[in-house]
């Protein structure tokens, strides 16, 4: 058993006793003047929260406060028993107020957003270390500028190698414009292979008109090319793993603003409770 | 606008900006200097003594400080790394020669505090870090001081010198043992230069005890100008190195009960043994000679030793009259034992063959026993201390002819381009198929281990400091003569190695016979070799592929003791850790997320805090040192004049030269539009009370800082 196995194992058994719990005790709390709702309200404010503060702590870097990476497994054990908390404080009902279904499409966004990024943060990375070479995101539209200046070289040596206008011709109007920027985005995300399939054949079929001087030009350009969606993968997935804070994060700042207002409103309006 | 200053020099930073010419001169009439100058004024023609003579004056000047010392200060501790070198003026200090567990224990844990932030401290970086990336405050015209604390490195341990006195000295030179060192010795020298950790304390004897501090890298260019002091420097290098390097290692633990031992022992060919380290010599005590009833007996010391358990000091001694001594009766030998008590002031011990079977007798006393009553031990057999002490002897025996038989070899060089080249260019130091003629010790450097398999050489595994290599196939050879193997496996060395070869017959005579059969290596068997070699290419090392291995030993990342690996199956590129390391580094992060990759993990462009840091070698001023508790390679950034020797240097590329600017933002430049540069790296967060803050501030412990000298340390990452 790896370490990492037998922590999910401790982990995930200590989140269903705690999930558990929390049933049974909602279960037997059939005297309304016990005010379960308020219990559990509190406990999911402090628990967002808790949650909101691994924000803060990513930023207090080198302030001895704990590893981060123990900051993660709280956050995601925390936030997956928030889930079932927030569902048990609502009692299994959607909520009726404007202010409240607000609050809760808050909540479900922030969760969904925070499972999504726990996912991509699991998924992405072992396909990024197993495609092309291993490139720094910022850097990647420098590389991109290179690998489309190469083949504007290749394919104005090509004219004067094979006396032909062809691969410039192919290069002007099937290439330029894909090596010139970061594209297919979607699709390298996604996985579909679409437009890769397309150039693939596109290239294949124009390869078979070329001469046997033409063929070591065109493999070169071929090359940059495949080095070109290399760096699109890379481009699209490692800007998938940094963006996606950029949803989770701001949804959370909505998220604590809204507690707050729903904390005030119950307080103001909830008949002395 | 850039702002126009003079360019930092070498000696811009004295050592000591109190040490004047005239002091440096006075200091060339005192030994060993004074024998330096007399050895280039009589082998040298006069224009070039003048020459040398000058320039040794200069390092005194601006490479040593003078030393005043209390009694009972501590001047250098057991561990700690050191910096520089010491040299008696008057005065003496004393080396305590005990193992550093049993040494003076934690009242010299700590002489140099680096200023390590504290909660609050760390917290305040976030605001209080520079605006200007790499500002710097303008370089002064001409020297300044470095303080102590700048010269002995570390990243600002600023002027934190607190001395250390040890409080009861009388308690303590009674109790421990150890070595003086008078006016004109050196210590302090091989740590220095050997960019390794301290092996003794050493504390001064008497009040006002002066000393010389010279910084190693001084002492370096006294070495390689003065041929008598490279010689010098050398010799006290194997003698001293090689018999602690050898207690040291586990290996050895078992040595010397052997019945060949006993019987020089017992046939009085052992006239002396260093027990536990050096400067305590038996020799030193005079014979004596004893008359017990009708017969004297003569008594040789032949050790001298600390007592077990923390007792006093012990003794040794030979009965040269064996015949006399076997005719002493129990009360006789007490009686002997409690007069050498009393006469010494220590616990003594006997040893001497007696009757037919040659068997040991030892008699053991208390410093202060009354009555021959209350001698304990004087039988055969003995207690269990004097069995120990009886162990300790034989083995000191052992490993002092291993010792002497022990032959030193260096393999390659501190070069970057052989360590930026393949397996066929690493020079070999043993071949596979050659007869095992020793085994072989690694004291520093790397080895590859590698095996043919069909023509095909490959890597399978590599040796660090402390690991051997032989034991296999001589321990095979020596149970079965008759069916010899020859080395399994090809050794090259990665850069420079420093290796010991002690001969298969001394291995035979005195190492093996005390091994436990079961601690003893398998025995081959030849058929299976081809298998076992198919097996070393395809068979991973606990979790480590064959290919990684490979990957690490020729890229040389197996020198980093603090290597930044990345797995890149977990890392999502959040540059968490880029973020926390210029946070903690006034916003200017010190290492690249980017490096060598090989399945799927990253070894990451940051400072590896090589074990043996060739980035150290070059630098002018000795700005790049190790710090000394810790023993990080850090840049004391005063003293760096950003000649970039280091970067240049480093084969990982892993320092990167700054362009440092004013507090207004502009560039730095000399008179000839050149710009200042700083060197730059990893010093591992070493004033940072959490530790490294990559480490820490990656989310899913996808970055470690790994010891990848050991390949298990690796391996029990991977599995993780």
């Amino acid at each position: 058993m790896t370490r990492v196995f037998a922590r999910r194992l401790r982990n995930g058994s200590i989140l269903v006793a705690a999930i558990a719990g929390l049933l049974l005790w909602y279960g037997r709390q059939d005297d309304p003047l016990d005010q379960p709702q308020r219990v559990t309200g509190w406990l999911l404010v402090a628990l967002v929260a808790f949650l909101a503060l691994y924000s803060v702590r990513k930023k207090l870097a080198v302030v001895p406060l704990g590893s981060s990476a123990t900051w993660l497994q709280w956050h995601v054990y925390i936030g997956l028993f928030g889930i079932v908390l927030f569902v048990t404080h609502n009692g299994w009902h959607a909520p009726t107020g404007t202010l409240e279904s607000v609050l809760a499409v808050l909540f479900v966004l922030v969760t969904a957003s925070g499972l999504g990024g726990l996912h991509v943060s699991r998924r992405i990375p072992p396909r990024l270390a197993r495609r092309g070479e291993e490139v720094i995101y910022e850097r990647v539209p420098a590389f991109i500028h290179r690998l489309a200046g190469r083949a504007q070289e290749l394919a104005l040596e090509s004219v004067t190698k094979t006396r032909s206008r062809a691969i410039a011709d192919f290069h002007a109007a099937e290439l330029a414009g894909f090596l010139a920027r970061p594209t297919d985005r979607l699709e390298h995300i996604l996985g579909w292979g679409t437009a890769h399939r397309r150039r693939e054949h596109a290239m294949a079929e124009f390869r078979t008109c070329l001469g046997p001087e033409e063929t070591p030009v065109f493999d070169a350009l071929t090359d940059l090319v495949r080095r070109k969606e290399d760096l699109d993968f890379h481009r699209a997935n490692q800007g998938l793993l940094k963006y996606w804070f950029f949803v989770h994060v701001p949804l959370t700042h909505a998220l604590l603003l809204f507690t707050a207002a729903h904390v005030v409103v119950v307080h103001a309006f909830g008949g002395g409770r | 606008m850039p702002a126009v200053t003079p360019r930092p020099k070498r000696w811009d930073h004295p050592f000591d900006e109190s040490m004047s010419e005239e002091k440096a001169a006075d200091l060339l009439a005192l030994e060993p200097w004074k024998g330096l100058a007399a050895w280039a004024r009589e082998d040298l023609k006069p224009a070039p003594a003048e020459a040398r003579i000058k320039d040794l004056r200069r390092h005194l000047q601006n490479d040593a400080r003078l030393l005043t010392c209390a009694e009972g200060e501590i001047v250098l501790r057991v561990g700690d790394y050191g910096n520089s070198a010491f040299v008696v003026l008057s005065g003496s200090v004393r080396v305590v020669l005990e193992s550093a567990e049993r040494g003076l224990g934690a009242t010299v844990e700590r002489k140099f505090d680096l200023r390590r932030r504290g909660f609050f401290g760390s917290l305040a970086q976030i605001w209080s870090n520079r605006k200007i990336v790499e500002e710097r405050p303008p370089p002064r015209d001409g020297p300044a001081g470095g303080g102590r604390a700048a010269a002995e490195g570390g990243p600002s341990p600023g002027d934190d010198y607190v001395p250390i006195i040890l409080g009861d000295l009388p308690a303590v030179l009674d109790e421990r043992r150890t070595a003086r060192i008078t006016e004109g010795g050196i210590f302090g020298e091989i740590a220095a230069l050997g960019r390794t950790p301290r092996t003794a304390t050493i504390f001064a004897e008497g009040d006002g005890t002066r000393l010389l501090e010279i910084r190693w890298q001084g002492l370096r260019d006294i070495r390689r100008k003065f041929p008598p002091f490279k010689t010098y420097v050398d010799d006290r290098f194997r003698e001293r190195v090689l018999l602690q390097y050898l207690r040291a290692t586990p290996f050895f633990q078992h040595v010397g009960d052997t019945p060949e031992i006993r019987r020089w022992l017992e046939a009085g060919q052992v006239t002396e043994v260093l027990l536990d380290g050096v400067g305590l010599r038996a020799s030193d005590l005079e014979p004596t000679s004893m008359k017990l009833g009708p017969q004297t007996v003569e008594l040789v010391p032949i050790a001298r030793a600390r007592g077990w358990s923390g007792s006093a000091g012990i003794i040794v001694y030979r009965c040269d009259e064996s015949e006399a001594g076997a005719q002493l009766g129990l009360g006789a030998r007490a009686e002997m034992v409690r007069r050498l008590c009393a006469e010494t002031g220590r616990k003594a011990v006997v040893v001497y063959p007696h009757g037919k079977g040659r068997l040991w007798q030892w008699c053991l006393a208390e410093p202060d026993v009354a009555e021959p009553s209350d001698v304990y031990g004087c039988h055969e057999g003995g207690g269990a201390g004097a069995d120990e002490l009886i162990q300790r002897l034989l083995r000191e025996i052992a490993l002092q002819e291993i010792g002497r038989q022990t032959d030193f070899h260096s393999y390659g060089e501190v070069d970057k381009t052989q360590l930026a080249a393949g397996i066929d260019t690493d020079p070999v130091i043993v071949e596979q198929g050659h007869y095992p003629d020793g085994l072989l010790l690694v004291r520093a450097g790397a080895v590859r281990m590698s095996r043919r398999l069909n023509r095909l050489e490959r890597t399978v595994s590599y040796l660090g400091p402390g690991k051997s290599h032989g034991l296999a196939e001589i321990a095979h050879n020596w149970r079965h003569p008759d069916k010899p193997v020859n080395l399994q496996h090809t050794l090259r060395a990665r850069g420079y190695v420093d290796t010991l070869l002690i001969p298969t017959a001394v291995i035979a005579r005195f190492v093996l016979p005390s091994i436990p059969e079961d601690d003893l290596p398998p025995i081959f068997e030849p058929e299976e070799e081809a298998v076992l070699a198919s097996a070393d290419i395809h068979e991973s090392l606990g979790g480590v592929d064959r290919s990684m291995v490979e990957f690490l030993v020729d890229k040389a990342f197996v020198n980093g003791t603090a290597a930044m690996v990345i797995d890149l199956d977990r890392c999502t590129r959040c540059d968490d850790c880029v973020r926390a390391c210029a946070q903690g580094h006034d916003d200017n992060p010190r290492f690249i997320r980017h490096g060598p990759v090989h399945a799927g993990f990253m070894i990451a462009n940051a400072c590896m805090h090589c074990n043996d840091p060739m980035c150290m070698i070059g630098c002018p001023t000795g700005a790049i040192s190790r710090e000394m508790t810790t023993g990080q390679v850090a840049i004391n950034d005063p003293t760096c004049i950003g000649c970039a020797t280091c970067a240049t240097n480093c084969t990982y590329d892993n320092i990167r030269m700054v362009n440092t600017r004013s507090q207004k933002g502009a560039f730095y430049i000399d008179a000839q539009s050149m710009p200042h540069m700083k060197a730059t790296k990893c010093d591992l967060c070493v004033t940072q009370i959490g530790g490294p803050a990559c480490e820490r501030a990656c989310p899913h412990n996808a970055l470690k800082r790994i010891d990848l000298a050991n390949v298990d340390n690796l391996a029990g990452w991977v599995r993780r």
